[in-house]
């Protein structure tokens, strides 16, 4: 375990110093009112992005370890001049913690050690596991074919990859460990932005650390940014968008808020809407600026979108391209734009029929619009939540909307977060989309549990005070129980085993494959079983989502066929939920090799 | 003009408060009374132990579905 730590944290900080090298322009092109750390945390998080981005683009043509290798060197070259920076301002870190900021740092110390410690166990589960069916699954098959193309057996592999590749970086750098062991720092990441929003929105650096412990203790936020989710990436992307935004004067400042629209796009479809909520959001800010010029506001926003567009359009050409579609899989309405490749349309429809029943919430009428409130702290299940959001959304943010009403950059954040909602309400609510809409509430929370301290009296202190300790408390209880399996994967060898054998499934086969030296290229018949276990090339004819990967096969069996024409030299064949074996009647040239409950291996003679 | 006892005019800044904000702390401990009970009840109806008291003969027996 040893290693593994020592290999993960490694790659971790090779990755960053490559973040730091891209993004130390940034820190000169931000608006000149943030805070110093403030700087530091969106420099790093726009280099991370910026850096994936240039290795996704040459990944399209070579992505070998040799080609990650040399990027990290290059980009640990240009870190060099910051770094040397960095070094005559180091003196100036203050070396003790206020007692004001103790706890909520305490809070956010604790829940990132938690994070950093649960990550170093070996990733498990099923297809239902996002990490495990495509977040990993893509970079794992990318680096074994030394090429960035989406894995068709598997779709969502097609999303937008700024994560994906910065996992395919750590799992050269840092090993198979490292992606989830980087959680802790893209979770700080979004912190430390949440926290600059908080600041930028009147609170003081004591209100901010209370901020950030608010919303590492929200169940939703964590669960979408820990075990290789992108959501809380995505979600910092997506704010620090926001913050360079709304305060943006300069040309230069609008195209580095556009940039870090465009990595939000490149990281999940949802930053499409994200951008549309945002431009809305600016148009009717820029509006309201003395004095307005009419053209200077079309130039600047039109430099923002224009920015956005460069950064996130090679995901999405790229899609065109090698799907046939921008957006794969296609969202309803494609047939007007595109053709899409490997699905049917029935399967097509499957997938929408299925989205919209996962995400349909409680509903999607107005009353189901003005119950979100409640809902998303009560009912947490009918989201997907993971445990809710806490209590101080629901308690105490609407005070700090009459706190903060005059405040004009908190007004730009609240209308943001209220068009956020609407696109969710409408689309899809799945509970760990609207992480940035729980930020901004977790903010607005902070600020109506100051205002309840400067305007009412003891009881109503208290009050607030037990409601903050609850939720945070609650928090902890949630994540707690959620990472206590990993944490204890860690510490022990054998309890690590034993998950390994719960968690994994067919994982006899898996070992039985990845062993043998002459086990070349797998066909995998059942659609259920997920090949990030698997260490060897495989073909898989019908994908996770009825995805269908070869020409002309429609069914696995039609597969089995062609062993000799796809040099094919195994054959998986599993029982699973939705299929049992499908070689009844094994012909000639197949020989079994390998046999365990509802598992089978043949060889292709 | 000299204010009688007990009228509010006797705090200027009493007077001149809106509504709002008299009634401010009457409206912070209702509502966050109200959330804080709620979550705990919500999370007491939801525990193992309640959901199995619910699925027992002892409460069908008191006329419970």
């Amino acid at each position: 375990m040893a290693w593994h730590a020592v290999h993960a944290v490694f790659g971790l900080c090779a990755l960053a110093i490559a973040g730091v090298g891209c993004g130390a322009w940034i820190a000169n092109a931000l608006p000149a009112n943030l805070h110093p750390a403030e700087r530091c945390g969106l420099s790093l998080l726009g280099g991370l992005g910026l850096f994936s981005l240039a290795l996704y683009l040459v990944g399209q043509v070579s992505f070998t370890r040799t080609t990650i290798a040399a990027a990290l060197i290059v980009a640990a070259l240009l870190a060099i001049p910051p770094f040397w920076r960095a070094w005559g301002t180091f003196q100036q870190i203050p070396r003790s913690i206020s007692r004001n900021i103790f706890v909520p740092s305490a809070v956010v110390f604790v829940v990132l050690s938690v994070t950093a410690i649960a990550g170093l166990a070996e990733m498990t589960g099923d297809w239902g596991k996002d990490s495990v069916s495509y977040h990993l699954l893509g970079p794992t098959v990318w680096l074994r074919e030394g090429i960035v193309r989406p894995v068709l057996d598997n779709s969502t592999t097609s999303f937008p990859q700024i994560p994906e590749t910065l996992f395919a970086v750590m799992l050269v750098a840092g090993g198979d460990r490292a992606p989830d062991f980087s959680s802790w720092l893209t979770l700080g990441l979004l912190l430390l932005v949440a926290a600059g929003l908080a600041m930028r929105m009147g609170l003081s650096a004591g209100l901010a650390w209370w901020s950030a412990a608010i919303i590492v203790t929200m169940p939703a936020v964590y669960a979408g940014s820990h075990a290789c989710f992108v959501d809380g990436i995505y979600a910092a992307l997506l704010l620090a968008a926001a913050r360079v935004a709304f305060d943006a004067q300069s040309l230069k400042e609008w195209a580095l808020s556009g940039i870090f629209a465009g990595l939000a796009m490149g990281t999940k479809y949802t930053g499409l809407l994200a951008l549309l909520a945002l431009t809305v959001c600016v148009v009717l800010a820029v509006a309201k600026r003395s004095p307005f010029s009419g053209t200077a506001s079309a130039r600047n926003i039109g430099v923002a979108l224009g920015a956005a567009v460069c950064v996130a359009a090679p995901f999405y050409i790229r899609n065109w391209l090698v799907l046939g579609c921008p957006i794969y899989p296609p969202p309803p309405g494609y047939a007007l734009v595109c053709s899409p490749k490997y699905f049917s349309t029935e399967t097509i429809a499957q997938f929408h029929d299925y989205i919209f029943q996962r995400g349909r919430g409680l509903g999607r009428g107005w009353l189901a619009f003005a119950e979100l409130p409640f809902n998303l702290t009560y009912h947490t299940s009918n989201f997907h939540g993971a445990g809710g959001i806490g209590l101080c959304p629901l308690a105490l943010a609407p005070f700090g909307l009459v706190a903060l009403r005059n405040n004009f950059f908190a007004r730009q954040a609240a209308l943001l977060g209220l068009v956020l909602t609407i696109l969710w309400f409408v689309t899809q609510q799945e509970s760990r989309f609207l992480i940035p809409v729980y930020v901004i509430a977790a903010i607005f929370s902070v600020a109506g549990w100051r205002y309840v301290q400067q305007r009412t009296g003891n009881l109503q202190r208290c009050t607030a005070a037990v409601i903050v300790g609850v939720s945070v408390l609650y928090g902890f209880f949630m994540i707690g129980s959620s990472q206590a399996d990993s944490v204890r994967a860690v510490f022990s060898p054998a309890y690590a085993q034993t998950r390994e054998q719960r968690e994994i499934p067919y994982l006899a086969s898996f070992e039985y494959l990845n062993a043998a030296s002459a086990v070349k290229k797998v066909l995998i018949l059942d659609r259920s079983v997920p090949p990030y276990y698997l260490h060897k090339s495989y073909i898989k004819p019908v994908g996770q989502w009825g995805e269908l990967t070869l020409p002309g096969v429609t069914n696995a069996w039609a597969a089995v066929k062609l062993d000799h024409e796809l040099h094919i030299t195994h054959v998986l064949d599993v029982v699973s939920s939705v299929a049992g074996f499908q070689i009844q009647d094994p012909p000639p040239d197949l020989k079994l090799v390998f046999e365990k409950p509802d598992q089978r291996i043949y060889s292709v003679e | 003009m000299k204010p009688e006892a007990g009228s509010l005019l006797k705090n200027p800044a009493k007077s001149t408060g809106s509504f709002f904000q008299r009634w401010l702390p009457v409206i912070v401990q209702v509502w966050l009374t109200g959330v804080l009970v709620f979550f705990i009840a919500i999370r007491i109806l939801n525990s193992n132990t309640a959901q199995h008291f619910f699925a027992s003969p002892i409460f069908h027996k008191w006329g419970g579905h």
